[in-house]
């Protein structure tokens, strides 16, 4: 890998200025690549890393953000279940790279405030949907939403992708946006 | 074929060459409808929702004067879609087939629409230059004039008018989700047997709803919509015969999109709420009618705000006399 993982994990999350932006895109190369299609693998990922390995605050904090999220999910059962995988990744994602990089940081000594970070990760505003359905302390069995998907609900995803494709003026994205959900709900 | 983006803070940028003239900034579109439209080319994208990425491939060539165009998932499960004319096909994880229906007119690119019906709802701007995939682009942003919808910011190649990079941006200028090159190269030989279909373990199609099933008497009506938002035709379709058909009633501004599926249910066991992922909002209700209790789900790319107004005032008749 070209470049620390904190900037591309800072990418990965939308959180580098333009400047940083525009310098990883520049750089970028099939290592980096991979990385980023790794981590959002990251859930599989988990299983691996035991939890134990996290700061205790990181994990405190995290989970009770996940609880709080928790709460109030009324959902569109299909949408809802692509998105709850979309953010335990997202979410997995962040806490691998947490934990990797206060493995990094550990070994220089410097104090870890990981817990922070995942703070305002959690807050982005397109995190709003992000509400997991199991916490990273090994207590709840992780969902499986390949089953919890509803072939309704990705028939409704087709059929709007069909329709923005012809109508939005947005060409083929929508189709790369239905692709992409399609790969990730593993529905079929 | 493209478009969306990322702005990290936009919102502090002033518009820096807010005088480029409309006619500038129009014929730029235009061009790149054309590229988009014309040209042979094959390349690598990053696609980026919300905190998820996504690597795929595009290829795109004209060949007897049809458009063919693969898109291939790079990462993890394999989908893919694929456009042969005005046919076009959607290839899942497990190999089965959805046909999306084609008989209508092909998909317009973002261009044709900008260029040819701007919609009054946006303001275009050519914004200076960048660089995307190693080649030199235009930056372009698209700025909505309310609330209702999302902005966008485009990256034109400079030599071939080929949209390289595109962002959708929330209000707070957050970027919702990114489409942008990492490779591209242009005029590449690439011949029908590159678009063709795999074999598929089966196939399926949505099916439409015979005329004289009850249904096909509801009328789906929308109390409000944001300027500029016309309905399309309304759509009746099964996913299979032993499921109730789906009305479907797509809404367009001249670039976003969302579309209200109404389904008959009954009394128990229905969710409702919201879901979002990247820029595509999910919305269900439930509605009671004098002729039955409905689910009402809008999906679409259009703020949450828009969406939960927009199907508040969703009505269904029954038109019946």
């Amino acid at each position: 890998m070209s470049r620390d993982l904190e900037t591309l994990s800072a990418f990965l999350d939308g959180e580098t200025s333009e400047l940083e932006t525009r310098r990883v895109m520049r750089d970028i190369d099939n290592a980096d690549l991979d990385a980023l299609s790794r981590w959002q693998l990251a859930r599989d990922v988990m299983h691996k890393q035991p939890s134990t390995s996290v700061p205790a605050g990181f994990n405190a904090s995290l989970s009770a953000a996940l609880a709080a999220e928790q709460a109030p999910s009324r959902r569109p059962a299909w949408l809802g279940s692509v998105s709850r995988l979309a953010v335990a990744a997202s979410v997995a994602a962040a806490t691998v790279v947490g934990w990797q990089s206060w493995e990094a940081t550990q070994s220089t000594g410097a104090a870890p405030v990981m817990a922070s970070a995942q703070d305002s990760r959690m807050s982005r505003p397109f995190a709003e949907a992000s509400l997991v359905s199991r916490s990273f302390n090994g207590t709840t069995p992780v969902a499986t939403p390949a089953a919890q998907v509803q072939p309704r609900g990705n028939d409704m995803l087709l059929r709007h992708s069909e329709f923005a494709a012809r109508n939005s003026g947005q060409g083929m994205m929508p189709f790369a946006r239905l692709v992409s959900m399609d790969a990730r709900s593993g529905a079929r | 074929m493209m478009l969306r983006v990322l702005a990290l803070s936009l919102s502090l940028c002033t518009p820096l060459v807010a005088l480029a003239d409309d006619s500038s900034a129009h014929n730029q579109l235009q061009a790149m409808a054309e590229a988009n439209r014309s040209l042979n080319y094959t390349g690598r994208f990053l696609y980026q929702f919300g905190a998820e990425i996504s690597t795929m491939e595009v290829s795109h060539a004209v060949i007897d004067g049809r458009q063919y165009q693969r898109l291939t998932h790079l990462d993890g499960r394999l989908v893919e879609v694929i456009r042969r004319g005005d046919e076009v096909l959607c290839l899942h994880p497990d190999r089965s087939l959805t046909r999306l229906n084609s008989q209508q007119a092909g998909p317009l690119a973002l261009g044709d629409r900008l260029a040819s019906d701007l919609p009054e709802q946006y303001n275009i701007l050519v914004d200076g230059d960048g660089r995307v995939a190693g080649r030199h682009a235009t930056r372009m942003r698209v700025a909505p004039l309310d609330t209702h919808r999302y902005g966008y910011r485009l990256w034109l190649d400079q030599e071939s008018r080929l949209l390289l990079k595109s962002e959708i941006v929330d209000g707070s200028g957050v970027a919702l989700e990114r489409v942008e090159f990492v490779t591209l190269t242009l005029s590449p030989q690439l011949g029908l047997d590159h678009f063709a279909v795999p074999e598929a373990r089966h196939e399926k199609a949505l099916a439409p709803v015979a005329e004289s099933h009850p249904s096909m008497k509801l009328a789906v009506t929308p109390e409000w919509l944001p300027a500029g938002f016309r309905a399309m035709k309304q759509d009746w379709r099964q996913a299979a015969t032993d499921r109730a058909p789906v009305a479907a009633r797509g809404f367009s501004d001249g670039l976003a999109a969302f579309t209200v599926f109404v389904e008959a249910i009954g009394e128990n066991s229905v969710e409702e709420g919201v879901s979002r992922v990247g820029p595509t909002v999910a919305v269900s209700r439930r509605l009671a009618a004098p002729s039955g209790v409905y689910l009402v789900t809008l999906v679409g790319e259009v703020p949450q705000s828009t969406a939960l107004r927009v199907i508040d005032g969703i009505s269904v008749r029954d038109s019946q006399p």
